[in-house]
């Protein structure tokens, strides 16, 4: 119920990732929850395909408002300004053409009331009254067969003009992580790269468009199905169904089903990523791009065939690479260039924009074991004792108060050094509750464990490899409980190691001791997850 | 987001005239047309009503912009009018029985508006929905809505977030 309840606590958070106004720390702190929690990745889900709906709706709004932009245009005479309507031109010079309803109001600057042709007519007398209703007849039959037109869809040539003025084929943005933007003042020769504003999730990029990261990954889907994760640093110009990339890496993936279900390449336009130096064409695959400063390309391919040829007109070369084949374009002395085969990392590639995140095998205190028998994973000993290579397994006790339960029954209970609540020990002993983890394939630097401690009577300190997580502040230990029986919450993001991890827990006894047959003397409850990023 | 402009070379005449520091109607209009039709939007019953809104607003404007001294403030102005144009159809709408309904028919060419989306976003409170309508038409960035609503980033952005959240319940409920 818990884990429930801090997941609908996280739901205005998740929100404001989704429309890029979550800040940096709490941005990354989603991003590790949503590596172990399915139900927010599903509502990141839902609301992303709001975002699309929504997006959808504002396009279609923006190309009526162009069509309204664009009858004002036509419809407004070149005045000098507003304050100066007095002197607009007579009618004559009005354009022609439709007559815009925004031209038939009775109070409009525009309407001929204050021009000396229609002011003649008004000082005519009853005649003028004549003139007056056939002019607003002729006005409001125009504005009719101006609404009449535009209803049954005589406004090709107007949409023509909105669609030209929408910008070419591009990419949109579909994911990112962490992603960094350069501090590059806006000049004219930097006018095409996206700033960063432009670079929220869900927003388009259009054709020509310059993309510059200094950091993180950004994820691009192109109208053919294709996506690129740029990885940064990088510099790419976003096409039509590909891109050049300048500078960095990239990792370009096409799945295009046909009716059999098989992978095709789209034709007769192919989703290709060109580089100084070569012109990377997918044949229906996932590979991998990466341009040096220099501007040599080299291409790895996860699965699938990639065509590579030689960007160098002079000097056209061209492979074809198969899954796990590298092929490197690289300058050789003097102007002349070689392509030929290398060995690359494939690692170095990022395949997805959140990696891959696997649970790290901890589990809380007494987990799937049965009440007065031994942990199977946490032991305990006094504090000062451990040279023992091998502490006595900690005992499962019975609960002591319902609201010191674990948020979910059955993934930790309370474990003590006795087996009872009745056999106390020494006021004041500290002993050592202590657990081990193999990271086995995860990468230490992306760890985390998150959890809540309870502790009979006070907590005293954690470590993981030996090395406090929180050190005391002023003589004061940060776990001690001090506002009541609270359980304390905790997180260690840092301080992992390769292979097999160590993490201890510190408890004293209470001074002075509990009545005997009330509490016991010593006991922990620990309810801890967490998870890390495959990787070597 | 940056919205992209739809016209956004606007003609020699229309730029000498604005060098001058007057205010022009096309730029008027090529300025604040989403912002005006966001708060017409945000303050009528769908895109029909607000699109009908939007050119009293405009003819309102070219009509009595003499009166604004401040172009700075233009937007600001415009979006009051706009405001108070809203409370003048609705007043006008009460006055009025409509004798027969009339039928939906999707116009030729006119790309057709997702009603649902709007209903739902009809249902949420007056300065939700402003604020959430501001910010998808006129940019996407709170600083501007903020500008535009006298506000702070800070409640603009915590106002924005509570409305998205609010909406999309709605739209998981109407689904359901």
């Amino acid at each position: 119920m818990q884990l429930q309840r801090e997941c609908n606590d996280r739901f205005e958070d998740i929100v404001a990732y989704v429309l890029g106004e979550c800040d940096p720390k709490t941005a990354l702190e989603l991003e590790m929850h949503f590596a172990i929690c399915e139900q927010c990745r599903t509502t990141r889900g839902q609301l992303a395909a709001e975002e699309t709906r929504i997006h959808s709706d504002v396009q279609k709004i923006l190309e009526r408002l162009a069509w309204a932009e664009k009858a004002v245009q036509q419809a407004v005479p070149p005045s000098p300004s507003l304050p100066a309507c007095s002197q607009a031109p007579p009618p004559s010079e009005m354009p022609s053409g439709s007559l815009p309803t925004i031209l038939i109001r009775d109070d409009s600057p525009y309407n001929g009331r204050n021009r000396p042709f229609v002011a003649y007519f008004s000082r005519v007398g009853p005649f003028s009254y004549f003139v007056s209703a056939t002019l607003m007849c002729v006005a409001a039959l125009a504005a009719w067969q101006y609404k009449i037109a535009d209803r049954l869809g005589h406004v090709e040539s107007d949409l023509e003009t909105v669609v030209r003025h929408l910008p070419a084929a591009g990419g949109r943005i579909t994911d990112m992580s962490q992603c960094r933007w350069p501090d590059v003042p806006p000049t004219a020769k930097n006018q095409a790269v996206a700033e960063p504003l432009a670079l929220a999730l869900n927003s388009d990029v259009p054709s020509g468009r310059k993309v510059q990261i200094e950091s993180g990954l950004l994820e691009i889907a192109f109208r053919s199905g294709a996506k690129v994760i740029l990885q940064g640093p990088a510099a790419f110009e976003v096409g039509d169904n590909g891109g050049f990339l300048n500078l960095g890496k990239l990792t370009g993936k096409f799945e295009n089903k046909s009716k059999s279900g098989t992978t095709q390449s789209p034709r007769p336009n192919p989703f290709a990523i060109r580089t100084p130096t070569a012109v990377v064409t997918d044949l229906g695959t996932e590979f991998g791009v990466e341009v040096d400063d220099l501007g040599q390309t080299t291409s790895y391919v996860f699965r699938g065939r990639v065509r590579m040829d030689s960007a160098i007109h002079t000097d056209p070369r061209s492979v074809t690479l198969k899954s796990h084949e590298a092929a490197r374009l690289e300058f050789t002395d003097g102007q002349k260039i070689e392509l030929r085969s290398v060995d690359v990392d494939p690692r170095q590639f990022a395949r997805r924009v959140h990696p891959e995140r696997i649970p790290i095998g901890i589990s809380g205190s007494g987990y799937d074991a049965q009440p007065g028998h031994p942990d199977p994973r946490w032991k305990v000993f006094r504090a000062g004792q451990e040279a023992d290579p091998t502490p006595p397994a900690a005992l499962l006790i019975g609960a002591i108060r319902s609201t010191w339960q674990p948020a979910i029954q059955g993934q930790a209970q309370w474990i003590g050094p006795t087996m009872t609540w009745h056999q106390p020990v020494p006021v004041g002993a500290v002993f050592t509750f202590r657990t081990d983890f193999d990271l086995k394939d995860g990468k230490p630097e992306t760890a985390f464990l998150r959890g809540r401690a309870i502790a009979i009577s006070s907590l005293k300190a954690i470590r993981l490899n030996g090395r406090e997580i929180s050190p005391s502040e002023e003589g004061k230990p940060k776990y001690a409980w001090e506002h009541g029986h609270m359980f304390q919450p905790f997180s260690i993001d840092h301080g992992f190691v390769a292979g097999n991890n160590v993490l201890e827990i510190d408890v004293e006894s209470g001074d002075p001791p509990p009545p005997p047959g009330d509490f016991s003397a010593l006991g922990l409850l620990i309810e801890i997850g967490g998870s890390v990023e495959v990787g070597p | 987001m940056r919205w992209i402009t739809m016209n956004s070379a606007p003609n020699h005449a229309q730029q000498d005239r604005e060098a001058s520091g007057a205010i022009t109607p096309e730029a008027l209009f090529h300025r604040y047309a989403r912002a005006v039709f966001a708060v017409c939007l945000a303050n009528t019953r769908n895109y029909h009503d607000a699109e009908d809104v939007m050119q009293s607003v405009f003819l309102k404007a070219t009509t009595t912009i003499s009166t604004l001294r401040d172009p700075e403030q233009a937007k600001a102005w415009l979006l009051q009018v706009a405001r108070r144009k809203c409370i003048d159809f609705h007043r006008r709408e009460r006055q009025t029985v409509p004798l027969l309904e009339e039928p939906s028919s999707p116009s030729v060419g006119v790309p057709a508006i997702d009603d649902r989306l709007h209903a739902a976003i009809q249902k949420l409170p007056q300065e939700y929905r402003e604020t959430l309508v501001l910010y998808y038409l006129d940019g996407q960035s709170c600083a501007t809505v903020a500008a535009s609503l006298s506000s702070t980033e800070t409640a603009i952005r915590q106002r924005l977030v509570r409305a998205r959240a609010m909406l999309h319940n709605l739209l998981q409920e109407e689904e359901l």
